[in-house]
């Protein structure tokens, strides 16, 4: 009896290891479609109101969730604290430390620490068409993951289960 | 936010440790010429100088480019009407000139790039400039329609300003009333995102950014303004917008470049608006020592009466 309580608890823990992998593979691809969105809020306002970058960052921050919010909320207040850095720098800064904890691999936030190169810019044909190409590039990355993930998904809980129940064929 | 901090945030690093070690008094300091390649200079005390406590510092293209970042709080792109023109506000009211080389559509000029010179002209509102001229603009104790003649950098736009201030407040004179301000250049009211960066008075509209003809007709149908102020009137549509402000039962407080009525009546459509004794006032500024010197105050007939 035991015995089998001890195969089925390795079985049950091994099979939450193969779903919480599968469960982050669905938070990554969540956390691009929603970075994505964030980023059509930034490139629109930036299109239509012409507000400054402050304003932009300031007022999204409101509408979105953390750490987003943090992230926007502090680099607005950076470009008003008037530092003498560049907007690269604090951009850049900012995403490292706000954005560490999500589930953005680290070529995405590297991808979107690169838009900072160009964002603020006196052209803002040329930032909307770049920032055009950073989404597509995005939206590229959700597709593969998509693609990706059913496939993933079942894999991460079949090894789960199978990993479970090789242990415990191995600890009986 | 004080003037010295508004000014030295939006400078380079450099230049911002240089000015600094300079010691000025911020109230005095009136430009700051920055130009590629050559000497950094500045207008002080209503002389023009370099670094006295430091070796003289050269102009890197790096200062230029710095400055307008800061100056447009890394949002250039928000500036490309006001770059179009050469120029941008930052805040405080501080209006930055910019030198380059024009990108043009056709005809139009739509923006500036390689940007070698920027002039930093630093706000200075003088309040209460205007308070002894207040009583000459009224006649029995009824506003008068008043044109502001002045030359170049003699000091209007302040002039203009005070005006509106004491006017829009209130006075012994007359109680406030709502005055509706048309800031084509951003210069009167010194707007920065959208804040006025000066005092304008209580009552006091600002529709900034926006052609002067236009921007009459928008403030007459929106904000019901008993006044309207104008800076550097000239163009025929300018001009039958004042008629038209008129006749919707505003006043007129405007501008005009020129050393004389005069001067000004060789201007196309002024001789008209003066045959119909449409401004009750003139204010002649004259150039001199320093802004802000009266020629003289003037009735509609072209009288002196100050």
């Amino acid at each position: 009896m035991l015995k089998l309580l001890g195969v089925f608890t390795t079985v049950l823990a091994s099979a939450a290891i193969g779903d919480s992998a599968a469960r982050d593979i669905e938070a990554s691809y969540e956390e691009l479609c929603y970075l994505r969105w964030v980023v059509c809020r930034i490139q629109s306002e930036m299109k239509y109101s012409r507000l400054f970058l402050s304003g932009i960052f300031s007022g999204i921050s409101k509408e979105v969730r953390e750490p987003y919010a943090s992230w926007l909320s502090e680099v607005s207040n950076d470009i008003e604290k008037h530092q003498m850095r560049s907007f690269e720098l604090i951009w850049k800064e900012q995403i490292e430390r706000q954005l560490s904890d999500t589930n953005l691999q680290e070529k995405e936030k590297d991808r979107l620490i690169k838009l900072g190169t160009f964002l603020g810019e006196a052209d803002l044909q040329l930032q909307l068409r770049l920032m055009d190409g950073y989404l597509e590039q995005l939206q590229l990355s959700i597709c593969d993951l998509r693609e990706e993930m059913e496939n993933k998904k079942k894999l991460c809980r079949s090894i789960g289960l199978i990993g479970g129940v090789f242990i415990s064929i191995l600890l009986l | 936010m004080k003037r010295k901090e508004s000014i030295l945030n939006i400078l380079p690093t450099r230049i911002r440790a240089f000015m600094l070690k300079e010691e000025l008094d911020f109230d005095q300091l009136e430009e700051i010429r920055m130009r590629t390649g050559r000497p950094l200079l500045f207008r002080y005390g209503g002389k023009e100088r370099t670094l006295l406590k430091s070796p003289v510092y050269v102009v890197q293209p790096e200062d230029i480019r710095e400055t307008l970042q800061y100056a447009s709080g890394y949002s250039l792109y928000a500036y490309e009407h006001e770059m179009g023109r050469g120029y941008m506000t930052t805040e405080g009211g501080h209006r930055i000139g910019m030198a380059g080389q024009a990108i043009r559509e056709g005809e139009d000029v739509t923006s500036l790039k390689y940007i070698s010179s920027i002039n930093i002209r630093i706000a200075h509102q003088i309040v209460g400039c205007a308070e002894p001229y207040l009583e000459y603009l009224f006649d029995e104790e009824k506003l008068q329609n008043t044109l502001i003649i002045s030359p170049p950098g003699c000091g209007k736009t302040t002039l203009l300003r005070d005006f509106i201030r004491q006017i829009s407040d209130g006075s012994e004179y007359m109680k406030g009333i709502s005055v509706g301000v048309v800031d084509e250049r951003s210069e009167i009211g010194g707007s920065y995102m959208g804040m006025i960066q000066n005092d304008l008075g209580i009552r006091t509209d600002l529709l900034d950014a926006c052609p002067k003809a236009e921007g009459m007709m928008m403030l007459i149908r929106s904000m019901s303004p008993r006044m309207i102020a104008v800076d550097e009137i000239g163009s025929e549509k300018e001009l039958r917008a004042i008629r038209h402000a008129l006749n919707c039962g505003c006043n007129i407080l405007a501008t005009v470049h020129g050393n004389s009525i005069e001067d000004v009546l060789k201007k196309p459509g002024f001789r008209e608006l003066f045959d119909e004794r449409i401004f009750g006032r003139f204010v002649i500024l004259k150039a001199g020592k320093h802004p802000g010197q009266l020629e003289g105050i003037y009735d509609e007939t072209g009288e002196r009466i100050c």
